[in-house]
């Protein structure tokens, strides 16, 4: 089963999107900001990242560099609101392989993960 | 109407705990972002995140109204945040009329129905104060459309202008067994966020190969300067199979098209790619792709059912609601198993003392002990479960602090400690509107104006401190400002003058007798009334809540120095402490809460002042009241040389109840006398003793008035 860490501080956020995604055969980990998903990758090496930007302790966009220096193959997906987009684009060019628009619609999360892990 | 929201109901409790969360933070924060003189950058992440997270949330849910109002938030928050605008007092204000508006749509999603909300204004103001900032082509308004302009579709070719080097790099391609492809890529229409969607495509694409040239470039893509088209010219060992397999990987791509590159070209000129406005082919394949998707997903779900129950049984929450009136209905019973507990040893007593003990009845005495220790743990942990932080209620004085001194144009520093003190819930909900009143009026009458602060030699801005801390069995609950203090002549001078007392009562009064004038209805010592306070009603209401339930109030001020009003309040409302004493053989029960001490004395120790009795102690004056008198009619004083009296004290007042005898303390539970007898001058309710009589419980408050007048 592929994993998937899910990044959010938005518990609301991580719930339903956990359920899609458990739903949907992925094991999913959580994290609740940059810091707990650079700490949680390390320990669980996830084969795809998804990562919130807007975060208290650690913002997802500094979590990206860290998570990449530990991993160059990390796969990570950005989860932006629009009007992100400068920071999205920061996060690709920090080398996240994707982004995906909030407020999510399920079939987008589903195939932008597949893409990446099968 | 309801709301068709797109969330279970466990999500939407996630949700609406979280936005509760939120809108604490904003509330708290948005008063420290104003109280704060340096800019706190921490402070506006804070503000920001907490409302950037709402608006994703209630997007997701499918809550449009909270969505909107939070995207017009965010923006001016972003503006705020990135010092395009200031924080000034109308801005706060706005933000809190935000916050307010927010309640309500989060209430909808309680009721599940529709408010009349109207939100254009309150997004009207927003909008007004974005727009006037520097800068404002907000990042979060959808960026501009991408050019449309059909020039470039239009075009036949599209050209492709190398440099030199790039020239060269080409030439040598072959060499290095490496063939050149043009790939033109078209994206779909009003794609959001299309500058990183052609830049991740881009770098998706490099990957296959050796990118020689882009239109636009990495570098014009970072600008944003982008169209819905992206031209490249690649150079790869693979064919064109390769990019194709790639592409089709991609997301938002609705056409392409990879062309070999003529290599002896050294200034490209290939077929410009037209967008087809209705592809069938396309289209269906593309409905093809995602049914197919969907069949997929529909699978799955079928699949995971056990995956995400077992899931949900590992997320359980450890805590479940409770009905309050289940709370309550529990504490009854509760309080029948005190009672009983106490009959229980009272029995036990009467067979120890009356029989000779044999194996049972000690065995009945061993398990009464043991149900005895029970009840009072069970009763412990069933007033535990009633109990919330006052935190629930404090938390909404620092923005009520901040608008009413705005309103009265004064400064304060609001603060609060011990919010983590517990109290039974229903004492909770009976203290919110006291507190209020007395919050409002430390602001309105105790602290001056700025300006009268200064010239008395003052701080300019005010201390108003809300404390509630525990006290053996008790929560005290301190208000305490620094403003003007209550002046007892004043009061004295009103008091007469409402005709509630008399000059030469006045006279009489000492200073703390005379600022508790101000708990008399009908007392207000403020000239003006004033659209916060001061209309006369109030602090005998104060009182008369607090004292309900089993509560009292003090008061202490100093003029020029600021007043202080502690309350004192009881643990819980069902079961009290009292100290039991008997009148004429029948037992009545006073609350420990109020009583100070216990004297024995002498019949002839008693003085007569205007022909009322009173007794000395440690030099101080005391009225008596003879209980005997007050529930038994009886005027007869037996003069049996001595007679006990309970002091009693409430709100600074003390008063000797004299009584035949003193009983004992014990626990009582409260029960109210019901409507039959309805309120009885003196009696706030009754109890049921050990051995199964009724005692009644003396309405101390309601005697110290009787005294008093």
């Amino acid at each position: 089963m592929p994993k998937v860490l899910l990044v959010d501080d938005a518990a609301f956020m991580r719930m339903r999107c956990a359920k899609l995604l458990t739903e949907n055969g992925y094991s999913v980990d959580e994290a609740e900001n940059g810091q707990d998903a650079v700490e949680k990758y390390q320990k669980i090496k996830p084969d795809l990242v998804l990562m919130d930007i807007t975060m208290p302790v650690m913002d997802g966009l500094t979590a990206v560099a860290e998570i990449k220096k530990i991993d160059p193959e990390a796969k990570i997906v950005m989860c932006s609101a629009l009007g992100q987009q400068n920071t999205v684009m920061s996060a690709i060019k920090a080398g996240a392989k994707d982004f995906i628009i909030k407020p999510y619609q399920p079939e987008k999360i589903l195939s932008t993960i597949k893409r990446f892990v099968g | 109407m309801g709301l068709n929201l797109d969330a279970s109901p466990e999500e939407l409790k996630v949700f609406l705990e979280e936005a509760d969360e939120h809108f604490q933070t904003l509330e708290e924060d948005l008063i420290r972002l104003e109280k704060e003189e340096e800019f706190n950058e921490d402070l506006m992440q804070e503000i920001f995140r907490a409302s950037h997270t709402l608006k994703g949330s209630s997007a997701t849910i499918g809550h449009n109204r909270m969505a909107q109002l939070t995207h017009g938030m965010e923006n001016v928050l972003d503006k705020l945040r990135k010092k395009q605008l200031t924080v000034t007092s109308d801005l706060v204000d706005i933000m809190f009329e935000c916050l307010d508006c927010l309640k309500v749509l989060r209430d909808e999603i309680l009721n599940d129905e529709e408010s009349d909300l109207e939100l254009g204004d309150i997004l009207g103001k927003l909008g007004s104060v974005h727009d006037a900032a520097p800068g404002s082509d907000s990042p979060t308004t959808t960026q501009p459309a991408p050019d449309k302009t059909p020039g470039k579709q239009t075009e036949a070719k599209i050209s492709i202008d190398l440099s030199w080097e790039e020239r060269d790099t080409l030439a040598n391609a072959s060499e290095r067994g490496l063939k050149p492809y043009v790939i033109q890529l078209l994206f779909d229409v009003e794609l959001e966020m299309l500058a990183v969607r052609t830049f991740v495509t881009l770098m998706a694409l490099n990957e296959t190969g050796e990118m020689l040239k882009s239109n636009p470039s990495a570098d014009e893509i970072e600008r944003e300067q982008v169209t819905d088209t992206l031209v490249m010219l690649i150079l790869m060992k693979d064919d064109e199979a390769k990019i194709r397999e790639v592409i089709s990987t991609l997301p938002n791509i609705a056409q392409y098209e990879i062309q070999p590159f003529n290599d002896n070209v050294t200034q490209g000129e290939v077929p410009s790619i037209q967008r087809v406005e209705k592809v069938g082919e396309a289209e269906a394949e593309c409905d093809e792709a995602e049914s197919g998707d969907r069949n997929k997903i529909n699978e799955a779900k079928n699949k995971a059912p056990t995956a995400a129950k077992n899931n949900n049984a590992k997320k359980a929450n450890r805590t479940v609601r409770v009905d309050v009136e289940l709370l309550d209905s529990l504490m009854n019973l509760v309080g029948e198993l005190v009672i009983d507990r106490t009959r229980l040893f009272q029995i036990l007593g009467n067979l120890e003392a009356n029989y000779e003990m044999d194996e049972v009845s000690q065995d009945l005495g061993r398990t009464s002990v043991h149900i005895a220790r029970v009840t009072t743990q069970l009763q412990e942990q069933i007033m535990k479960a009633r109990m919330l932080p006052v935190e629930n209620l404090f938390n909404k004085f620092p923005r009520m602090v901040r608008d009413l001194s705005q309103k009265a144009g004064k400064e304060v520093d609001f603060v609060m400690t011990g919010q983590e003190t517990e109290l039974d819930r229903s004492i909770i909900e009976e203290i919110g509107d006291p507190l209020i009143h007395l919050l409002r009026n430390a602001v309105d009458h105790g602290i001056e104006p700025p300006d009268q602060r200064v010239a008395k030699g003052k701080p300019r801005i005010g201390q108003l401190k809300l404390q509630a801390s525990h006290e053996e069995n008790h929560i005290i609950i301190t208000i305490k400002d620094d403003g003007r203090g209550i002046d007892p002549e004043v009061v004295k001078k009103s008091g007469v003058k409402k005709g509630m007392i008399t000059e030469e009562q006045a006279k009489r009064l000492t200073d703390k007798e005379a600022i508790n004038l101000i708990f008399m209805s009908g007392l207000s010592t403020v000239a003006k009334v004033s659209d916060v306070s001061g209309r006369g009603v109030g602090m005998d209401v104060v009182r008369n809540n607090i004292e309900k339930i089993n509560g009292a109030t003090e008061i202490d001020s100093a003029v020029d120095k600021g007043t202080e009003f502690k309350i004192k309040l009881p643990l819980t409302l069902a079961i009290i402490r009292a100290l039991l004493v008997s009148i004429d053989k029948s037992v009545y029960a006073i609350p420990l809460s109020s009583v100070t001490e216990t004297i024995r004395m002498q019949q002839d120790q008693i003085e007569y002042v205007n022909n009322q009795e009173v007794i000395v102690v440690r030099g101080k004056v005391l009225p008596l009241v003879r209980l005997k008198k007050v529930f038994r009619n009886s005027y007869d004083i037996e003069d049996r040389g001595k007679l006990f009296v309970v002091v009693v004290n409430l709100a600074g007042q003390q008063v000797g109840l004299v009584v035949d005898s003193l009983v004992g303390e014990q626990e009582i539970v409260i029960k109210t006398l019901g409507k039959y007898i309805g309120d009885v001058q003196g009696i706030s309710g009754a109890t049921i003793l050990g051995d199964g009589n009724v005692a009644l419980i003396v309405d101390v408050s309601n005697l110290i008035k009787k005294a008093a007048s």
